[in-house]
């Protein structure tokens, strides 16, 4: 028996699923670049994309806005590279100590949570690694790549009622890491 | 208000200046690392410098503790100034605070007065001081919570010209 359904004037019907951000030339197939060229998304200095002519758009916009958001992840994680470079000379010169481990968890983290700021990049004595987001009213996320997918983080995250500052330091898994950043609203710092 | 006497705290009022490395200074961003602060494998407790034992100013008390100093300032290390109060009750009062998730083991951060005397290689420096309690660098979470607590209190940051 035929099912009978109504049909549902909405655009939901019509909405692609969300995937992994497409590249330029996905986009434009997506797009259907047959017609016209794609351009190149504008992006300010703030990786904010700015387009007039997809705002009317919203699929448009958003898929030019996850290429542009991966560009800058790719950018950033270049910056983050050259810096892990520069460190693992400097250590290799010292004779010091420096831990691949430390560096995979690093790379994982950024990678999985899509960081667009760059931190700033400790090599500690011990050979682990340190990364540093904070803020000029004093938040942050501090986590040392201990290995073995575990982090020591220590995080300061202001609080509006009351007027705080939260601050808390222990050890964790990198993903549990990850969702406390989340958690404690300071996730932001992470994003340029 | 006679100064203070060897193993005497600090003047609250006054500061407290500390070389950081360049190891703990990211050269991209100039961010400066809680470790920076923390007391170092064979040491007693981080040195510092406690900048009101010479007069004002700023250029000059700087003057006065390079000329002192038994270290080498490395290219991109920094000098970093702390009020002597604040910074121990800001640890204090955060550790405090922190209780509930961490079990302190720290008592207390101070600021005392530890002149070295004159040698055969080194000027004596009267404004040699040591922020006593602060943990060791790898002291686990708490330790780099008050390495980064101290980070909170940096009044100025001085780029150092390296020798």
């Amino acid at each position: 028996m035929p099912l009978d359904l109504p049909i549902i004037q909405t655009s939901a019907a019509f909405t692609l699923a969300i995937f992994e951000p497409a590249d330029q030339a996905t986009l434009a197939i997506l797009i259907g670049a047959g017609s016209r060229p794609l351009p190149p998304p504008s992006v300010h200095n703030s990786g904010t994309t700015m387009l007039d002519e997809v705002s009317v758009d919203p699929l448009r916009k958003y898929l030019l806005e996850a290429a542009a958001q991966r560009r800058l992840q790719r950018k950033i994680q270049v910056q983050i590279e050259d810096r892990l470079r520069e460190l693992h000379v400097d250590a290799q010169i010292a004779g010091e100590a420096f831990s691949e481990a430390s560096v995979g968890d690093l790379r994982e983290f950024i990678q999985s949570t899509g960081v667009t700021k760059r931190p700033a990049i400790f090599l500690l004595d011990n050979g682990n690694i340190r990364a540093l987001w904070r803020d000029a009213s004093g938040q942050q996320v501090g986590l040392q790549f201990l290995g073995g997918r575990r982090v020591q983080f220590v995080i300061f995250s202001r609080r509006e009622s009351p007027r705080m500052m939260m601050r808390v330091a222990g050890i964790d898994s990198i993903v549990e890491t990850r969702l406390r950043v989340v958690h404690d609203r300071v996730d932001h710092l992470l994003r340029g | 208000m006679p100064p203070p006497a060897k193993g005497d705290r600090l003047p609250p009022a006054d500061h407290a200046l500390r070389y950081i490395r360049k190891k703990d200074v990211d050269k991209d961003t100039n961010a400066v690392n809680g470790s920076g602060f923390l007391t170092r494998p064979g040491e007693d407790a981080p040195s510092s410098n406690w900048l009101e034992c010479f007069p004002a100013p700023l250029a000059n008390q700087l003057a006065e503790i390079r000329v002192r100093k038994r270290f080498r300032y490395e290219k991109r290390g920094k000098l970093v100034r702390l009020n002597v109060l604040q910074t121990e009750q800001h640890i204090r009062d955060n550790l405090r605070a922190a209780a509930g998730h961490l079990t302190p083991t720290i008592t207390e951060v101070q600021f005392v007065h530890d002149p070295l005397e004159a040698d055969d290689n080194y000027l004596a420096d009267p404004s040699h001081a040591l922020a006593n309690g602060t943990p060791e660098i790898g002291g686990g979470p708490e330790a780099e919570l008050i390495g980064d607590l101290f980070l909170d209190c940096i009044l100025e940051t001085v780029d150092v010209t390296p020798d």
